[in-house]
């Protein structure tokens, strides 16, 4: 089923598809129309992302905020399903990092092969936010 | 919110005190060595603090390794003696989950994870979360 929409463009973004539209020689009603699926589409997935990760977070916290033990803390289901995410979550991780200060270092490593922790400052969880999170700014991540 | 007593069932009707706000700059281990300022375990990545030296292994060994390059030993009474601190360490099958320090008071102090302190009596935090007192050591103070 398709919908009639009405949309109001900048003379730059008007431009742009102009500009798409006649390198592919493709009508600019096709072109817009792509680019919008496309916006909704990646828009949509942040959100999910965004979602499964708070849901799967929250749960990991209050099953094992209580636990000292890193190996319980870490393979617990949820915490697995996190890493299972992938690098689409990273963001996600160190947003909460900022925020909550919650351990995911292992997760982080796991997903994305680093560790910017020197070995001086294991378990100096301050500086190891720190050192994430600057990692994260020189990678180009945004949270 | 964590109910700690539905974690720790003998803590019902016990006179235990939180001592503390929740953290998550140190463990139970830490707060056990008397150190507020790092996370302690033996994880095989090495993103924890661990005394040089020791290996890092989920075992009581190792666990009492850790705590003697602090002046620990193993000793046979869990109370209080004068002129001594102890520690004691907390293991179920999978190996160490927990450590209490004792209080100048024969009470113990202990950090729940990333909880808050506590004050309690040894054997109240025993059970499935942290399993039983393993080990006592003390150290002159």
């Amino acid at each position: 089923m398709s919908q009639v929409l009405t949309v109001h463009l900048s003379t730059e973004l008007y431009d742009c598809i102009m500009e798409r539209a006649a390198s592919a020689n493709r009508s600019i009603e096709a072109e817009a129309l792509d680019m919008l699926t496309a916006t909704a589409a990646s828009t949509s997935g942040k959100e999910s992302t965004q979602q499964r990760f708070r849901q799967l977070a929250n749960s990991w916290h209050k099953a094992v905020a209580h636990l000292s033990s890193s190996s319980k803390r870490e393979s617990h289901p949820a915490y697995q399903a996190i890493i299972a995410m992938g690098p689409p979550v990273v963001p996600y991780l160190l947003s909460d990092l900022n925020a909550h200060g919650r351990h995911w270092f292992t997760a982080l490593t796991a997903i994305t092969g680093d560790n910017p922790v020197p070995e001086k400052d294991a378990g100096v969880i301050p500086r190891m936010i720190d050192a994430w999170l600057h990692w994260g700014r020189a990678k180009g991540h945004q949270w | 919110m964590v109910d700690i007593e539905s974690l720790f069932p003998r803590l019902c009707g016990s006179l235990y005190q939180v001592t503390s706000p929740p953290s998550s700059i140190y463990n139970c281990i830490a707060w056990a060595a008397g150190d507020m300022n790092r996370w302690w375990w033996p994880d095989f990545l090495k993103q924890r603090h661990w005394p040089a030296g020791v290996p890092r292994e989920e075992t009581c060994a190792a666990f009492q390794e850790a705590f003697a390059t602090l002046g620990f030993v193993v000793c046979s009474k869990e109370v209080a003696e004068p002129g001594f601190e102890k520690i004691a360490i907390f293991a179920d099958a999978a190996g160490p989950q927990h450590a209490s320090r004792q209080l100048q008071n024969g009470r113990w102090t202990s950090k729940l994870g990333e909880l808050e302190d506590m004050e309690h009596e040894l054997h109240d935090l025993e059970g499935a979360e942290y399993g039983k007192v393993s080990v006592v050591m003390r150290r002159p103070l």
